[in-house]
């Protein structure tokens, strides 16, 4: 099965393989993504761990075509468990300064809002449309 | 007995309720919901992502909990988001805060379409200001593109490095963009409430309080005031006497056992689609099509803010997922009516922030990161490089865009759902393209790598309006200008279903406005007010 995850999602220099952290398990005992992944092994052509990467991609594409919706739940399946996982948080912040934590209770620093940034529009006549009741309020 | 029984504790019945007590009424609220502890966010836990699809997700068929209704939306080309608790929908919105242009109440007398509101701009001025002030408003004076008013509680929320790019590229244009008016604290506001830090993901609910949900903003204040809230409660059936003025309301408790509260007036706050399905429900020998519903137009002329979206993708990181995800800064360059479009009315843009990890990958700003040998490099180019503008479209009223019962579906009280008929016009869909084609040129402008379009967002049924209309011809219209039915004069609806047409922004601040400018209304008349005897 780490076969099929592994071509889903093959890792390279900064990123582990999915078999590298476990995902098969991590699936298999979730509550809503093991049927969709037990749906989509148990379509698995015979003798699929032994193609060539190539092929293997190409059975995946024919049964991602033949099964879109499970295949679809799969995928969301992987790609949540994968992205969550702690090691794959901790690549995605040293790549990107995005932290391997929840968003709270830290939150993000980001700059505060300059007001010089309205100069052009501030300085731009009313644009709402006037109506018969129209008053400055 | 009770002086008004109100039904829904979320962003209007929490504003009418505690502006009620406050003037003595004896007010009971029944919510179906419970409440939600700040502290139970998922924004806390490693797997917020996947609860932001399951447990939070908005739309009360993916997430189907207990005290949530599920929705007919088989033949709705728009899905519906809402949730079930105190607070309401604010639980999980993203806080836009815009006020109804003046122009929004006249589109028949402007424009030719629609209807014209039975009230105007200024008379909602000073409840728009209350509002303001109870729910904490961030933003910026000097908007050239709305009234001048008070200042904001507060100075705009950060704009990040995406806002200020498009900022300047909306100045090459010459288009009109503001910082959005939210109501999100950029500084410690109200009650216990502390200051956004950016974290991300509003609609998971926020631990500090910083987002201004009804259940930390009105609801304190309202029971402080002596509001009697009860929850677990779901009315099913608004009571009404042989003149066909109403009595009160039957509602189950959370055993299962049938209660009923006698009120003078009966209020419902139930939102667009839950305050339809009541009324439709409550039938009666004068009422034999729905409570009000002598017209028809219960539950008729539903509208949304048909949304289509457009995302940027920048080689430079923009580190979206840093600040409140759905606010930043607008455009209201095409708000308004303009004769060279192939289009009446218009649409207003709002910039989005991006997603984290898993929503980059699974997809929906951008389309999803492919799985296979392309993956990752995929995923290293669209995580945090992107920015999303919505092109959020005036909607017009349409009889056959509607709410009725469904006749399969109920919740677990075995109360009939509401069904959910919707389509698009000719008009909102040429809107839409224009839209994509501003905010493509606007992208593009700002230097964009790519930029993908999604020509309707169906996951975008947020805004539930116009079903139980406001108009001054009873004739044609459900409510009049104080929210009050036509044909049931101690009954008050106070959510979206009043709106005589949509606008072109988020609702909620001239829902909540409208709903305290009823209660005032209440409050006032309250001595020649016809009750049941
Ligand atoms: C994901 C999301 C994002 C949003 N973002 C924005 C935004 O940025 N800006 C904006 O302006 N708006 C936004 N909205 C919409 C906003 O939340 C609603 O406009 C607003 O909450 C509507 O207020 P309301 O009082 O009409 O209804 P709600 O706030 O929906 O409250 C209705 C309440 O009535 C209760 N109820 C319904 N039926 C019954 C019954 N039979 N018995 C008892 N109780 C009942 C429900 O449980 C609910 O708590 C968003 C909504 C969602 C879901």
């Amino acid at each position: 099965m780490s076969a099929m995850l592994d071509t889903m999602i093959p890792g390279d220099a900064d990123f582990p393989a999915a078999s590298a952290i476990g995902l098969h398990d991590a699936l298999t005992t979730h509550d809503r993504f093991a049927a969709p992944y037990a749906a989509i092994t148990a379509l698995l052509p015979d003798g699929f761990d032994a193609l060539s990467a190539k092929d293997k991609e190409a059975a995946l594409t024919d049964l991602e075509r033949q099964s879109p919706a499970e295949f679809n739940a799969l995928t969301v399946g992987a790609y949540s468990l994968y992205y969550t996982h702690p090691q794959v948080a901790a690549v995605i912040e040293a790549l990107t300064g995005h932290t391997a934590r929840p968003p709270q209770p830290a939150g993000h620093p980001l700059e505060p809002f300059d007001p010089a940034m309205v100069a052009v529009p501030a300085a731009r006549g009313p644009l709402y449309r006037p109506t018969p009741e129209a008053k400055d309020v | 007995m009770t002086d008004i029984v109100i039904v829904g504790a979320g962003a209007s019945g929490g504003a009418a309720a505690w502006r009620l007590a406050r003037a003595g009424f004896k007010v009971t609220c029944l919510e179906q919901g419970g409440w939600v502890a700040p502290d139970a966010t998922p924004s806390l836990r490693p797997d917020w992502e996947i609860a932001r699809q399951t447990t939070h997700h908005p739309n009360p068929n993916v997430r189907a909990a207990p005290q949530d209704y599920p929705v007919d939306d088989t033949d709705a080309a728009i899905k519906p988001f809402l949730y079930n608790a105190v607070g309401g929908s604010t639980i999980l919105w993203g806080a836009h805060f815009p006020r109804f242009r003046p122009s929004d109440f006249r589109t028949k007398t402007l424009d030719g379409v629609g209807d014209d509101w039975p009230i105007s701009y200024e008379d909602l001025a000073p409840y728009y200001a209350e509002n303001d002030r109870m729910m904490g408003v961030s933003g910026l004076s000097g908007d050239p593109g709305n009234p001048p008013r008070e200042a904001r509680q507060m100075p705009p929320v950060p704009p990040g490095k995406a806002g200020v790019r498009m900022a300047q590229a909306f100045d090459r244009l010459g288009w009109h963009w503001w910082p959005a008016d939210v109501a999100i604290n950029t500084q410690p506001y109200g009650e216990g409430r502390g200051a956004c830090n950016n974290c991300g993901p509003c609609d998971l609910g926020c631990p500090h309080g910083a987002r201004s949900a009804t259940d930390v903003s009105y609801w304190p204040q309202a029971i402080a005031a002596g509001v009697r809230l009860i929850t677990g409660a779901r009315v099913f059936d608004v009571e009404t006497d042989a003149q066909g003025r109403a009595t009160g309301v039957a509602w189950y408790d959370h055993t299962g056992t049938v209660q009923r509260t006698k009120a003078a007036v009966v209020a419902l706050a139930s939102n667009g689609l839950g305050t339809a399905r009541l009324m439709l429900l409550s039938t009666s020998k004068r009422f034999p099509n729905g409570l009000a519903n002598d017209t028809d137009l219960v539950g008729r002329r539903l509208m949304h803010h048909p949304t289509g979206m457009v995302t940027g993708r920048f080689t430079e990181a923009m580190d979206g997922w840093a600040g409140p995800f759905a606010v930043s800064i607008l455009s209201q360059e095409f708000y308004e009516t303009d004769p060279t479009h192939d289009f009446v009315r218009g649409y207003q843009m709002q910039l989005i922030r991006s997603d984290g990890p898993v929503g980059t990958a699974v997809g929906g700003y951008l389309p999803r990161v492919p799985w296979g040998a392309g993956h990752h490099a995929r995923f290293r180019e669209v995580f945090g490089h992107s920015a999303s503008l919505t092109v959020t479209t005036e909607d017009l009223p349409r009889l056959e865009n509607r709410v009725t019962l469904s006749d399969h579906l109920t919740d677990s009280n075995g109360i009939p759902a509401p069904k959910m008929t919707y389509s698009l016009d000719d008009n909102t869909k040429r809107m839409i393209q224009h839209g994509i084609k501003s905010a493509t040129r606007a992208f593009a402008e700002a230097g964009a790598a790519d930029i993908t379009a999604q020509s309707l967002v169906a996951d975008a049924g947020f805004h539930l309006l116009g079903t139980a209309c406001m108009g001054a011809d009873p004739g044609s219209s459900v409510t009049d200008s104080n929210s009050r039915a036509h044909t049931v004069p101690n009954l008050l609806i106070l959510d979206g279903s009043v709106f005589t047409t949509a606008a072109a922004l988020n609702p909620t601040s001239t829902i909540q406005a409208l709903a305290l400018r009823a209660a005032d209304a209440l409050i006032r008349d309250r001595a020649e007010m016809q009750v049941a005897s």
